[in-house]
This record gives structure tokens, sequence and C-alpha cells, in this order.
């Protein structure tokens, strides 16, 4: 049985609701929304996931993004923000995330 | 912007042709910052691109995601695939064998052809007959005399055209290890 197959098919799946909902705590740029997946394996994944991913929830209407300038010698960097549209998806998915969660416990405790 | 970071960003903008020039240029900025921002942090080269992976590769993220995503089929989307893929190099995984061994084929073929026409030849002088070798255009089949002719003519023609493919398959393998030696380097 393949594994690894199943298990980056729930990264897959669980990706976009992780990323939504850093950003929506607070504005996040890129490599740091990606260290921060990197402290837990199940969700690690790499720049060519992310910023396509980061790409496509913009062009979708969910994020938007804005350059900052950090400070003297280091590059500006780009934040992302979570727009209104975002936040409803976001809650649209977490109310099925606790679907799953809760089907997931009765079902282990039938 | 150090060397190794200017052919980077310069693989990734030519891979990422396919998109509109406005989201090149925001991505391409995207990917320079963390590029800085690793290297400020005291991160070695090789670290950097173990992190970001291949230019090929982070390219195809996006455009995957561009080619995947949308809701339908386009001739821009399929034309991104195709520009992807034989930058890349998937294009050469099928023209290599092509040039490669009609090089070879056709540089061994021309001479024999030629032998061929010989052997006829010295048959014919020698008083026998070979039907087996012969030129045939349609219906008309030259003599021995012009098969040792029309031979050689196809014979060299057959070397040339082989040692011009071959030429061409010497000229991709250099560029393929120029720009594997890029990416390594």
């Amino acid at each position: 049985m393949n594994l690894d197959d199943w298990k980056s098919q729930i990264k897959r799946g669980t990706l976009e609701l992780c990323v939504l909902r850093m950003i929506s705590a607070a504005p996040q740029y890129g490599y740091e929304l990606i260290s921060r997946l990197e402290e837990y394996p199940i969700l690690s994944a790499k720049e060519s996931t992310i910023y396509p991913l980061l790409r496509r929830l913009m062009k979708e209407g969910f994020l938007t993004s804005f350059w900052r300038d950090i400070a003297e010698g280091l590059p500006p960097r780009k934040y992302y923000s979570v727009t209104p549209q975002g936040r409803a998806y976001l809650e649209a998915m977490s109310a099925e995330w606790e679907n799953l969660v809760t089907a997931m416990a009765g079902i282990k405790g039938e | 912007m150090e060397q190794w970071m200017n052919d980077y960003m310069g693989k990734i903008e030519r891979y990422l042709r396919p998109l509109p020039v406005g989201e090149r240029v925001d991505v391409a900025a995207e990917i320079k910052s963390e590029m800085l921002e690793l290297r400020a942090a005291g991160k070695t080269q090789e670290e950097i691109i173990a992190r970001l992976g291949s230019p090929e590769e982070l390219a195809q993220g996006y455009l995957g995601e561009a080619i995947v995503k949308g809701p339908r089929f386009s001739f821009r989307k399929l034309g991104a695939v195709i520009a992807f893929y034989s930058l890349a190099g998937a294009a050469w995984l099928f023209i290599l064998p092509v040039t490669s061994l009609c090089g070879a084929g056709f540089m061994l073929g021309g001479p024999l052809a030629f032998l061929a026409g010989v052997v006829k030849f010295i048959a014919y002088v020698l008083g026998f007959e070979m039907p087996w070798v012969a030129f045939q255009f349609g219906s008309y089949t030259p003599g021995p005399v012009l098969t040792l002719v029309y031979s050689l003519i196809m014979g060299v023609l057959l070397f040339l055209a082989g040692c011009a493919l071959w030429g061409v398959t010497v000229w991709i393998v250099k560029k393929l290890s120029a720009t594997k030696t890029r990416l390594n380097g």
C-alpha cells in the first residue's frame, strides 16, 4: 500500500485551508508560511507548491498581496492578506473540516 | 545579485514566458526576494537551490497551476505546455534518438550503398546478373553501369546527411550538458 501517495493527497487537500487560516491570523509572506509549515512534516511543502497555490488563491479573489520594505540591505517582502471573500471561504471550509473531524470521531467510536 | 542568481532568475523568466508579463514580473520578484533573504541569512548557493528546486521545477509549479486549474481548454495553455516542455528539454528525448540513430545509420548506409553498386558492377563485368541489387525508380531500373554511378551519388548524399545529423546530435548533447553544468554550478 502506498502510504506516501495517500499522505500527499491529504496534504494537497488541506494546504489551502492551512494557508488561508495562517494568513487570516496576520498577513504573511511566502517564505514565512513555508517555514511554519515545515514544522509539521505532514504539511511541509516546497516553494514550487506554495507560491503557485498563493497565486491561485489571489486569482480567485481570496487573497490580496502587498510589498513591504523590511530593513536596509534586505529585499522587500511580498505579504498576503485575506479578503472578505477569502474569509467567507475560510469559514465555509472550516465548517466542513469540523464536519469531517466529527465524522471521523463518530466512526472511530462505533 | 551574484552570477548564479542572475542565471537562475533568467531561466525562471524564460520558462514563465507563457504567463502574462505583469504576472511574470511579480512572480520573479517574489522568488528573487526569497533568494536574497536566504542569502542574507547566510545560506549557501547549494542550500538555496535545494530549497527552491531547479528553475524548471519551480516554474512548472506556476505553469501547472495555470494549466490545470483553469476551467477551459485554450490554445494559450497548450502553447504554455509545449513551450515549457521544449525549453525544459523533454523534446530532446524524442529528437535525440532520431538524430543519433539516423546519423549513424546514414553514415553507415551511404558507403554500403556504394559497395553494393560496385559489387553489381564487378559481377556484371565478370558476366553475372545480380537483379536483386538494383535501383528502382518507378518501373525504370538502370543498368549495372548507371547503377554504379547512382550508387556513388546516393552513397555520398546519404553519408553527408548522416554527418549532418550526427553534427546536430553532438550539438544537442553539448547544449544539454552546458545547461546541466550551469544548473549544478
